[in-house]
């Protein structure tokens, strides 16, 4: 049975490793299941809390690390903006055009290709389950269509990150092939 | 959800609005980076953690649903990250083990408050030591809060740094814990705001 020296010993220890600011080592302690780490928890949260509350982040990281998180945000195609609305308007005309082959009415079909969920090109499934619902439609249909047009965005997308990767290889390296 | 204001600007987020990518950031970051640090230490690797965590959010941002708290959701992804950070840096290849998960999952009432209400860190834990006593504080304040050494408060508590004065440091460090933590249950027991478990709703991917 662990003792409350040794309880306060490993609670100390963390303080340590805290206050040096490095990965604490209680965590080598849990991995062996000890049961008095178990007891430590709450405390060991606490501590950290304490500890936590007296460390501001750097103004100049923590607007780096926004900086960066913007980038990111205006790359990346899963935060700009997509939907069927979106996928219509820069999707392969002929892509689009197929929509007629789901069977719907013309009314349907304005409504449908104008309709401004957003939507997760990696996995549409879950919103485009929720739109076949909503006009009516077979989910497969739809999301074979849907998944048509962002392979036709995409390879849009492709072709045009490659023209860059193209034009800065043969800036820096005088090199004229992609990587 | 208790912030409002959270759903309209998560709804433009998803829109493809990168300002309000940036109000969330401004709003979350500053208790997203403590939760980390208060779990790897290391400011820099949780800074590191912080970024990972705004990168993965963006990318699953689309798959989050509207009126759902978006803080609760966002500490679950949170834990993710330090728990994946965690697994490779101690090589643990396939999962945490048990007690590692169930340290890196915990939150105290005083974390939901964080999150759902924005109550500043400093002011959280005030709150707590302004209830203790003085001994109690003082070893709370030197040891963790001031990051003395065993031997520094061991002098300035005992007028003398022996190692029969630093074991009583480590002993009364424990007790002001302890009392600490019954503070903060009798307080949040007493506190207006509704403690909810976001976990019971939200989080869940």
């Amino acid at each position: 049975m662990t003792t409350e020296l040794e309880l306060a010993q490993m609670l100390d220890q963390f303080v340590d490793d805290l206050n040096e600011g490095v990965i604490p080592q209680i965590y080598e302690l849990m991995a062996s299941g000890s049961d008095a780490a178990d007891d430590l928890i709450p405390l060991l949260d606490l501590v950290a809390q304490f500890k936590a509350s007296t460390v501001q982040m750097p103004v100049n990281e923590k607007d780096r690390i926004k900086a960066q998180v913007l980038e990111a945000a205006q790359a990346s195609p899963a935060t700009r903006g997509w939907s069927i609305r979106r996928l219509v308007e820069e999707g392969d005309p002929q892509v689009v055009a197929k929509s007629a082959a789901l069977g719907l009415a013309p009314t349907q079909m304005d409504a449908v290709r104008s309709d401004t969920t957003p939507l997760d090109l990696d996995d549409p499934s879950e919103v485009v389950n929720e739109l076949a619902k909503k006009y009516k439609l077979r989910f497969f249909d739809l999301l074979s269509w849907v998944n048509q047009l962002i392979s036709s965005v995409l390879r849009v997308e492709a072709n045009s990150s490659m023209s860059t990767v193209y034009a800065r290889d043969s800036e820096h390296e005088g090199v004229g092939k992609p990587k | 959800m208790t912030n409002p204001d959270d759903h309209e600007i998560v709804a433009k987020a998803q829109a493809g609005d990168i300002e309000a990518v940036g109000t969330l950031y401004e709003r979350h970051s500053d208790w997203v980076y403590r939760y980390a640090l208060r779990r790897v230490g290391d400011p820099e690797v949780a800074r590191d953690l912080l970024q990972d965590t705004f990168l993965k959010a963006l990318e699953s941002l689309p798959r989050f649903k509207l009126g759902h708290n978006f803080g609760a959701w966002l500490n679950g992804i949170t834990k993710h990250v330090v728990a994946d950070y965690l697994r490779r840096y101690y090589r643990w290849k396939e999962k945490l083990p048990d007690l590692v998960e169930k340290f890196v999952g915990y939150d105290s009432t005083i974390t939901y408050c964080y999150i759902d209400e924005a109550i500043d860190a400093k002011q959280a834990v005030d709150q707590i030591l302004t209830e203790l006593n003085p001994n109690h504080q003082a070893v709370i304040k030197m040891r963790v809060m001031e990051s003395m050494s065993r031997g520094e408060v061991a002098l300035s508590l005992y007028g003398e740094d022996t190692e029969e004065n630093r074991r009583k440091v480590t002993i009364a460090l424990y007790k002001a814990m302890q009392a600490a933590k019954k503070v903060g249950e009798r307080i949040r027991g007493s506190t207006p705001t509704q403690i909810r478990d976001p976990f019971s709703d939200s989080h869940k991917r």
